[in-house]
């Protein structure tokens, strides 16, 4: 039995288990991108020979990202993360610890000459100078005596053998948060036409809808455009709902989502409402007002059999002057054509004389009639993404750990000096050594410099 | 003059820089190496230049922002990030031999920026998804990431030729007598990677943030996160393979350019798959 305990423990820490982890991960994300998922996989699919679109459904390859292959890999790559870490932190331990205390046995014969300076003085005197200076640099430092002399030894940057359990702790967050967000989350969307006011949430994917505890109405929908035609602006104005009360209002932008009863809403969408509503009122003389809803292609008769009048064209914004309906009226004097516009007292306003220059721009041309029109219900509605994530605050502490954890790992290193002192003639000669669990190049660098710091001594030879 | 000529004469710049590191290889002169520093050197200074310009330039039309917004400002960015790091190198390492493989990548990027129809030079207004502050951290921290991955596949063409070079026997030549000792590419090309494994984590975090305050998801497997995570694997195993399994010299070299692959896939070839990034 205890063998086979040993070989499962050697199995899930070996550095073979998490390179072929995450070997496959890499692999079936690959397959993720290139084969076409969920949705647009359907297209894809009818095109693949019968025999290799069984394989691929068997596999589960129209949709990797969620498979139960990828999700089991997903998390047994934790499992080898924390066997991992669990069997090497004794070792990490102990080398925090301070690793191997120098035994006396270091010897200046073993050390490459440039590593080796002359001192005037004794070793005795020498050593407690080199003591003060070691531990300027690496804090604690011990002392041992030799036959010929003795051993100083210090350590700095011990803390960087902990970075890489940083690291893994926080990928294994990274993971737990998007596991409780797959698990706990909420996605959906929420679509409002302006003016509106909605309390249903669609799940994503088509499944299912939620009703929501208070309402949202969208007060008004903006969207703007640069000169090049590119978008510049997507804006919801919105005010939640609760209980009949207005709660909040405020405006939704891209980038600038809004919190509200545990959800975060997003601006993800907008579209033209199909159709809009046109109201196109008309009043003979001063007799009672007639109004109808109207849409291009309508027809319909004057009371009083007058004339008949036919919606030609709609616009949102006709030249900038705002909505307008163009009609044409036939009678028995024949045929009159008139843009109607909703703005006409703006734009008559600000171009005084507009309607006898410009006779189709004047709503009373066909007299005794006068027509006006109204856009009702407006042209827009938004789509709100709304999301409840209960993983992101793991996620977002994983991510820290992991960039942290790095930083230590790589930014810093364990670097232990040895220095050696032995007695020659009743002076000393000073022998330094050095090592470090990464960065030679700054390892070395410093030892050159501390060496130059030994041999700066009072008296030097 | 504008930004966009300054940089198609900068391409012309980085050519002739590449040429004299090439000279200076064949000839075994310091002097061509010399000159093919200065004119890097003249060629950053230009290239720094026509970055600023645009930026300013973006002002002047009213619909300002950092030059880092599409995908001839990314690819102008990562030519300027991989001659900032090639020159600090140079200066650090105190050696020039570098340079003939790095300069070309630059070269070939804004090349690419200068020549290719389908890269459009103009300075465009940001839709909403990218008017974020995140966006400028985020491809900032990418393309610095991807700069020293160029770096560290630069470093191991130069130690896989080193190696042919020595089987090659005493006819070597000035070219392999000129290539430093394979300890020291190492070790650089291995602070490459780390550097860029860093730059990579940050950029794909800030990315993640800059997601959930846009589209409301911190992760969506779009093609392009998806292909983010696939390179950071790569470089996340060749580290552990280095530091456990004790990978040293041509395994890391051979890592370093799968490595930098999955980068220029990461950053290019996914752009005939969909993406959220299609502004990229």
């Amino acid at each position: 039995m205890a063998s086979k305990y040993t070989g499962l423990r050697e199995f899930l820490t070996s550095i073979r288990l998490a390179v072929a982890l995450l070997s496959l991960i890499a692999l079936g994300a690959v397959l993720g991108t290139v084969i076409p998922q969920q949705v647009e996989g359907e297209t894809f699919a009818a095109r693949l020979h019968p025999a290799l679109l069984a394989l691929f459904k068997a596999l589960q390859l129209f949709d990797v990202y969620h498979s139960t292959w990828f999700v089991l890999l997903l998390l047994l790559l934790p499992v080898n993360l924390i066997a991992c870490s669990l069997d090497r932190f004794p070792a990490a331990w102990r080398q925090f610890r301070g690793g191997a205390a120098p035994d006396g046995t270091e010897r200046l014969a073993d050390l490459p000459p440039e590593r080796i300076v002359a001192a005037d003085r004794p070793p005795a005197e020498e050593a407690s100078r080199l003591e003060a200076l070691l531990r300027k640099r690496c804090g604690r430092v011990q002392k041992v005596e030799t036959p010929q002399g003795f051993v100083l030894a210090g350590g700095k940057g011990a803390f960087s053998r902990f970075g890489v359990f940083v690291v893994h702790l926080g990928v294994l967050l990274l993971i737990a948060g998007g596991l409780a967000g797959a698990i706990f989350g909420v996605r959906g969307y929420v679509e409002i036409a302006e003016g509106d006011t909605a309390n249903t949430m669609q799940f994503r994917g088509g499944k299912g809808a939620e009703t929501l505890p208070f309402a949202i109405r969208c007060d008004h929908f903006t969207v703007e455009y640069y000169e090049n035609g590119a978008p510049k602006v997507f804006r919801s104005d919105l005010t939640f709902i609760q209980d009949g009360k207005t709660v909040r209002q405020g405006a939704l932008l891209v980038n600038h989502p809004i919190a509200f009863g545990g959800l975060r809403f997003y601006q993800a969408s907008y579209g033209l409402l199909p159709g809009g509503r046109l109201n196109l009122s008309y009043v003979r003389g001063d007799g009672k007002a007639n109004e109808r809803d109207v849409a291009v292609g309508d027809r319909f008769a004057l009371p009083g059999g007058e004339g008949e009048v036919e919606v030609l064209r709609a616009e949102n914004d006709l030249m900038r002057m705002g909505p307008a309906v163009k009609l044409s009226v036939t009678s028995t004097r024949g045929n009159v054509q008139v843009w109607v516009f909703q703005n006409i007292e703006r734009i008559k306003e600000a171009n005084p004389g507009v309607l006898a220059q410009v006779p189709l721009m004047n709503p009373g041309l066909f007299a005794p009639y006068l027509f006006s029109m109204q856009k009702k219900g407006e042209g827009f509605y938004t789509v709100l993404q709304a999301a409840r994530d209960p993983g992101v605050p793991l996620v977002a502490g994983g991510a820290s750990l992991l960039i942290v954890g790095l930083m230590i790992t790589f930014f810093f290193s364990h670097r232990r000096f040895r220095i050696v002192l032995e007695e020659e003639k009743g002076k000393s000669r000073i022998g330094l050594t050095g090592s470090s669990n990464r960065d030679p190049v700054g390892l070395e660098n410093e030892m050159n410099q501390l060496l130059a710091e030994i041999g700066k001594a009072e008296g030097h030879s | 003059m504008s930004d966009s000529a300054i940089l198609s004469g900068v391409t012309f710049v980085y050519l002739l820089s590449f040429l004299l590191y090439l000279v200076r290889m064949v000839r075994g002169k310091e002097f061509w190496g010399s000159a093919a520093s200065w004119i890097a050197r003249i060629g950053f200074l230009l290239h720094s230049a026509a970055l600023l310009l645009r930026w300013k330039s973006s002002y002047d039309l009213g619909i300002g922002h950092a030059p880092l917004a599409n995908f001839y400002e990314s690819l102008i960015f990562f030519a300027w990030a991989v001659l900032l790091l090639y020159l600090i190198i140079e200066w650090k390492t105190c050696s020039r031999s570098l340079g003939v493989f790095v300069i070309p990548v630059a070269f070939l990027l804004l090349a690419f920026a200068s020549i290719s129809p389908g890269v459009n030079d103009r300075i465009q207004p940001l839709i909403p998804a990218l008017q974020s502050n995140w966006l400028t951290v985020h491809v900032l921290t990418c393309f610095l990431g991807y700069a020293s991955f160029a770096m560290a596949f630069a470093l191991g063409i130069m130690y896989l030729l080193k190696g042919k070079g020595q089987d090659g026997g005493k006819e070597a030549g000035a070219f392999f007598r000129l290539i430093p000792a394979a300890n020291a590419i190492e070790e650089l090309l291995y602070q490459s990677v780390v550097l860029g494994f860093v730059l990579l984590s940050l950029g794909i975090m800030t990315g993640s943030v800059w997601a959930q305050y846009a589209w409301g998801s911190y992760w969506s497997w779009d093609p392009k996160e998806t292909w983010s995570l696939i390179t950071w694997i790569v470089y996340a195993v060749m580290l552990h393979a280095r530091s456990v399994r004790g990978w040293r010299g041509k395994r890391m070299a051979v890592m370093a350019l799968v490595g930098f692959a999955s980068v220029l896939f990461t950053y290019l070839g996914v752009n005939y798959l969909d993406s959220l990034h299609s502004y990229f």
